[in-house]
C-alpha cells in the first residue's frame, strides 16, 4: 500500500464524493447506517452495516486498518472488497473522510479508563438528586461498554460522591432517551443502575470470585421500584386499566378493617393475601410490593451467586428524577452500614481515608437489558475524603 | 456444555447441565382423536392455581385449535421458524439400524434449540437456548382462531386435504383438531438451561420442573427459552411462574386418596376421557425402563400409538399424543416426528391389548401403576382398511402404587336401558 496522503478541504471533498458513490447506500449519507440496508452474511444471517459516528470500529479506526478493510472487504460479511476500483490516493481520501465522521471525542469516550471518584466531606447532604449540594462534588465521567453489543447501549455515566461523616451519598446521571420504569407486561424491562464495592482493597474479578475476600457488595436501583414508591405500586391495573375481572377469590374483600369499597375487585395489592401472590408469599424480596426502598443491597462472589441481603439489613435509600432524556439517581446509606449493630455479612463499610475499588453497571430497559445484558465499567477508585 | 442422551431424537445432544435423571418421571398421554375442546381441563387448572392478581393471562394448561390457533399466538410456528433458520438443510430424520427404546423414531439429523448457538447469537441476546419472547398481545386471546379449519388450496395455511376416516375413500377438504397442552416437564428443560440463577429445577423424585418462587428475579430468560411457552411472567410479582404438575396430588397428599399418587387436576377433570397421567421409570440416560404393564409404557413403547410433541426441539418432552387420524400426515410429522403414519395405523385398527388399555382412560383419579387383563369372549369381527379387526370383551384391571385394585372395566361397557315409564324422569 502507498503511504498515507495528507487531508485538506479538497481531499475531504474527494473523499465524500467516493463515499457517496460507494458507501452511502448502506452506511448512510451521514455515517449512520440506513435502517433497511440490512444484508446477509455467508450463512444467511442478517448483518447490519456499522455506524461510523459512534467511534467504535470492528477492527480499529487507524488508517492502515481501514485501508485493508476497504481494499480486501470483510470475508463472510456483506462488506465487499474495493481493490482495483479506485486509485490509492482516492482511497486515502475516503479513509480520512470516514475517520472525520466519528463524533468529536467518541473514540476517547469509548476507551475504558480508571478514574478516581472523590467523596467530598460536606456539612449537609443533599435530599434529592437535583439539589445544589451535589455541585460541591466533582463529577467523574466513567465509560461503559456493553457486554452484548446493542445500538441502544449506554455510553457512560457521571458519578458524584459526597459524605457528611455519617452517611455516604452517590449520584449517578446518564443519558437515556427512553424512560422505562414499569415491568408489569411480559415485554417490559426497566432501567437500572448498580454500583459494586469490592470488600477488599484488591478488587476481585467482575461480580466477585469465590476466593476469601473475593466478595462484592452491590447497590442496585431499579426505575420501576422508584416509580412504585413515588406514585403507588404498579400492578396489572397500571398496565391494563380497562381490563375486565369478575373477582379474585383470594382477595380479602370481606375482611374487617379493609374497606375496598368501589375499588373492588381491582383493589390494591395489599388487599390480596400474600400466599396467593406467590413469590411475595415465598419471601422473595424482588416480589415484595411493600418494600420501602428503590435500592436493593446484594452480595455476590462470582457470576450466578448474586443474593439479596435479608430485608432487615436493606439500608440503602434511593431517589431519582428523569427529565429530558437524563436519569439522575441518588443512593444513600450510613457509612458503617450497621446501624449500631455489628457489621453484617457482606456489607461494605466506609471510613474517611478509605480507598475502595468500585465499578458500575447500567441496564437500558428499552434494549431489554437484564441479568448479564448490561453496560459495565472497569474498576474505578472511590476515595472517602 | 455437557452431552446428554435424548432417546426421542435417538442420539446424544448438547445440554448446559449435563446428564441427570429422576427416580421417576412425570408423563402423560392425550388422545387427540377424542378431545372435544370443552376446556374443562383449562378451567380445572385455572380455578386451582391461577385465579389471583397478575395471573389473568396465565393458562398453565390450555386447549388450542390447530393448525390456526395457539397460546401464546403462533408459539409453535414461531419456534419452528427460528429452528429452521438454524437448520437450512431442514429438520430431517434418518432411519436407525435397530430401533429400540433408545431410538424408537430413528435419529434426528437437524439441530435442536440447544445446538444453534450461532443463530442464538444473531438474535442479539446473551442466551443459551434458541427462543423468543412472545409479545404482550400474543398472550391476550388464548382461543382466537378456535374451531377454524385450514384454509382453501390457495391460502398460505393450506396443508392439503385431510386423511380418510373410513375406508370408503372419502377425504375431508377442511380439517382441524384440538391440541390440549400443559408443561411437558421435559427431561432436558429449556427453562432450566436458560435460567442464569438456577432458580428453576427438576425434582429428583418425579421429574417435575418448578420455578423456585423465592429465588426467581424475573429475567424472563425461561419465558424466552421454553419452546412450548409454558413459563409465564407475572407482572404483579415481577417474577415468573409455571405449571407445578399439581405436585401435592402427585405426592399423595390429597385427601381424596391419602398416600397414593393422584393424577393432576387437568387430567382428573377431563370429561372427554382423553387424558391419562402417570409416573414412569427411567435409566441414567432418561431412557424408559421396561415396565411392561405400566399403561404409559405400553402406549408409548409397546403399542407405540402416543408420540412426543415436537421432539425435534430437543427438550425430550414428557407429554405424548395419540395423533388425530383425519389430519394430513405431513402436517403431523412436523409436530410428532416420523412415526406418525405407523402410530395412526396402529390406533385405527387396535389390537386386542390396545383396545383394553384404551378403556383405562379416566376410570380413576389415582395414578395407575400397573394393569392386568382377564380375557373375555370375542364379540365382534369386521374388516377395516383391508385388515381384519376383532373385538374381545376383555376385562382390564388397574392397580395403584400401593398395589390395590382401583378399577375394573370391560371393553364392552355394560349398557342399561331405562324402562319406558322412567324415560323422562330424573
Amino acid at each position: 500500500m502507498n503511504l498515507e496522503a495528507g487531508f485538506d478541504d479538497l481531499a475531504w471533498f474527494r473523499g465524500r464524493q467516493i463515499y457517496l458513490q460507494a458507501c452511502a447506500s448502506c452506511h448512510g449519507v451521514d455515517g449512520e447506517p440506513v435502517a433497511d440496508a440490512v444484508k446477509f452474511d455467508d450463512e444467511g444471517y442478517p448483518d447490519p452495516p456499522r455506524s461510523f459516528v459512534k467511534g467504535i470500529f470492528k477492527g480499529g479506526m487507524e488508517g492502515h486498518q481501514l485501508y485493508s478493510r476497504i481494499m480486501k472487504g470483510m470475508k463472510g460479511t456483506p462488506m465487499p472488497a474495493y481493490e482495483g476500483n479506485y486509485p490509492d490516493d482516492a482511497v486515502w481520501d475516503l479513509i480520512h473522510y470516514v475517520q472525520s465522521l466519528a463524533r468529536a471525542g467518541a473514540q476517547e469516550r469509548a476507551e475504558l479508563r480508571s478514574e478516581a471518584i472523590v467523596a467530598t466531606r460536606v456539612a449537609d447532604l443533599p435530599e434529592s438528586p437535583t439539589d445544589d449540594q451535589w455541585e460541591q462534588a466533582r463529577g467523574a465521567y466513567v465509560g461503559l461498554a456493553p457486554l452484548w453489543w446493542t445500538e441502544k447501549r449506554i455510553e457512560g455515566l457521571v458519578v458524584r460522591a459526597i459524605h457528611d461523616g455519617e452517611e455516604l451519598a452517590l449520584r449517578f446521571s446518564w443519558l437515556d432517551p427512553t424512560q422505562n420504569d414499569r415491568a408489569v407486561k411480559t415485554e417490559e424491562f426497566r432501567d437500572s443502575v448498580a454500583v459494586q464495592f469490592s470488600l477488599t482493597s484488591d478488587p476481585p474479578f467482575y461480580m466477585g470470585d469465590p476466593s476469601k475476600g473475593g466478595g462484592v457488595n452491590m447497590w442496585l436501583w431499579k426505575a420501576d421500584r422508584q416509580t412504585d414508591l413515588d406514585g403507588g405500586y404498579q400492578d396489572v391495573d397500571a398496565a391494563y386499566p380497562d381490563r375486565a375481572i369478575d373477582m379474585y377469590p383470594e382477595q380479602e374483600y370481606t375482611s374487617v378493617g379493609k374497606d375496598i369499597g368501589e375499588e373492588w375487585p381491582k383493589g390494591a395489592i395489599d388487599t390480596h393475601r400474600a400466599r396467593y401472590v406467590t413469590a411475595w408469599g415465598a419471601g422473595n424480596l424482588v416480589a415484595d410490593p411493600t418494600r420501602s426502598s428503590s435500592v436493593e443491597s446484594l452480595v455476590a462472589s462470582g457470576p450466578g451467586t448474586l443474593a439479596g441481603l435479608p430485608p432487615a439489613i436493606q439500608l440503602v435509600q434511593g431517589a431519582a428524577v428523569y427529565t429530558d432524556g437524563v436519569w439522575m439517581v441518588q443512593m444513600k446509606r450510613s457509612l458503617s452500614g450497621a446501624e449500631g449493630e455489628a457489621l453484617g455479612q457482606g456489607r461494605r463499610s466506609f471510613s474517611p481515608g478509605d480507598y475502595i475499588p468500585v465499578s458500575f453497571a447500567i441496564w437500558n430497559g428499552d434494549a431489554r437489558d437484564r441479568d448479564g445484558k448490561k453496560n459495565i465499567s472497569i474498576w474505578q477508585r472511590l476515595v472517602i475524603e | 456444555m455437557g452431552s446428554v442422551y435424548n432417546w426421542q431424537i435417538g442420539r446424544s445432544m448438547e445440554f448446559p447441565h449435563g446428564q441427570a435423571s429422576p427416580e421417576e418421571q412425570f408423563a402423560f398421554v392425550i388422545n387427540i382423536n377424542r378431545c372435544i375442546g370443552c376446556q374443562t381441563c383449562t378451567m380445572a387448572c385455572k380455578s386451582t392455581w391461577t385465579f389471583s392478581k397478575g395471573q389473568e393471562h396465565m393458562w398453565w394448561t390450555n386447549v388450542e385449535t390447530k393448525p390456526s390457533g395457539g397460546y401464546p399466538k403462533h408459539w409453535d410456528v414461531k419456534t419452528l421458524d427460528k429452528l429452521s433458520e438454524a437448520n437450512p438443510e431442514g429438520m430431517t430424520w434418518a432411519e436407525s439400524e435397530a430401533k429400540g427404546r433408545r431410538n424408537p423414531y430413528g435419529e434426528y439429523q437437524g439441530r435442536t434449540i440447544f445446538e444453534a448457538p450461532d443463530t442464538v447469537a444473531r438474535g442479539g441476546s446473551p442466551n443459551r437456548v434458541l427462543g423468543y419472547l412472545p409479545a404482550d398481545e400474543e398472550w391476550g386471546s388464548p382461543n382466537i382462531f378456535e374451531d377454524t379449519p385450514s384454509h382453501g388450496p390457495s391460502a398460505p395455511m393450506d396443508f392439503g386435504k385431510g386423511e380418510e376416516l373410513d375406508d370408503q375413500g372419502s377425504k375431508h377438504k377442511a380439517w382441524f383438531f384440538y391440541l390440549a397442552r400443559l408443561c411437558n416437564h421435559c427431561s432436558y428443560p429449556a427453562c432450566v438451561a436458560a435460567c442464569p440463577r438456577t432458580a428453576i429445577y427438576k425434582r429428583p423424585e418425579d421429574g417435575v420442573v418448578l420455578v423456585d418462587q423465592s429465588e426467581c428475579r424475573g429475567y424472563r430468560k425461561c419465558v424466552e427459552a421454553c419452546p412450548y411457552k409454558k413459563v409465564m411472567y407475572r407482572g404483579t410479582t415481577r417474577t415468573s411462574e409455571k405449571c407445578i404438575a399439581c405436585y401435592p396430588r402427585i405426592e399423595g397428599n390429597d385427601p381424596e386418596a391419602p398416600g397414593v399418587p393422584l393424577e393432576t387436576r387437568c387430567m382428573a377433570a377431563c370429561i372427554g376421557q382423553v387424558r391419562m397421567q402417570g409416573l414412569v421409570k427411567v435409566d441414567e440416560d432418561n431412557v424408559w425402563i421396561n415396565d411392561r404393564y405400566n399403561p404409559l409404557y405400553y402406549l408409548i413403547h409397546v403399542a407405540r400409538v402416543a408420540l412426543p410433541l415436537y421432539p425435534q426441539f430437543g427438550t425430550e418432552p414428557n407429554g405424548y399424543y395419540i395423533p388425530p387420524r383425519w389430519v394430513p400426515i405431513a402436517y403431523l410429522e412436523q409436530m410428532f416426528g416420523p412415526d406418525v403414519e405407523a402410530a395412526i395405523a396402529r390406533y385405527r385398527n387396535p389390537d386386542r391389548e390396545l383396545l383394553a388399555v384404551l378403556q383405562l382412560f379416566r376410570r380413576s383419579n389415582q395414578i395407575i401403576a400397573r394393569y392386568d387383563i382377564e380375557e373375555g369372549p370375542k364379540v365382534y369381527e369386521t374388516e377395516r382398511f383391508g385388515e381384519k379387526f376383532e373385538m374381545y370383551n376383555d376385562t382390564i384391571i388397574g392397580f395403584n402404587r400401593a398395589g390395590d385394585e382401583i378399577i375394573r372395566t370391560q371393553v364392552e361397557e355394560p349398557v342399561f336401558v331405562r324402562p319406558a315409564k322412567h324415560a323422562n324422569s330424573i
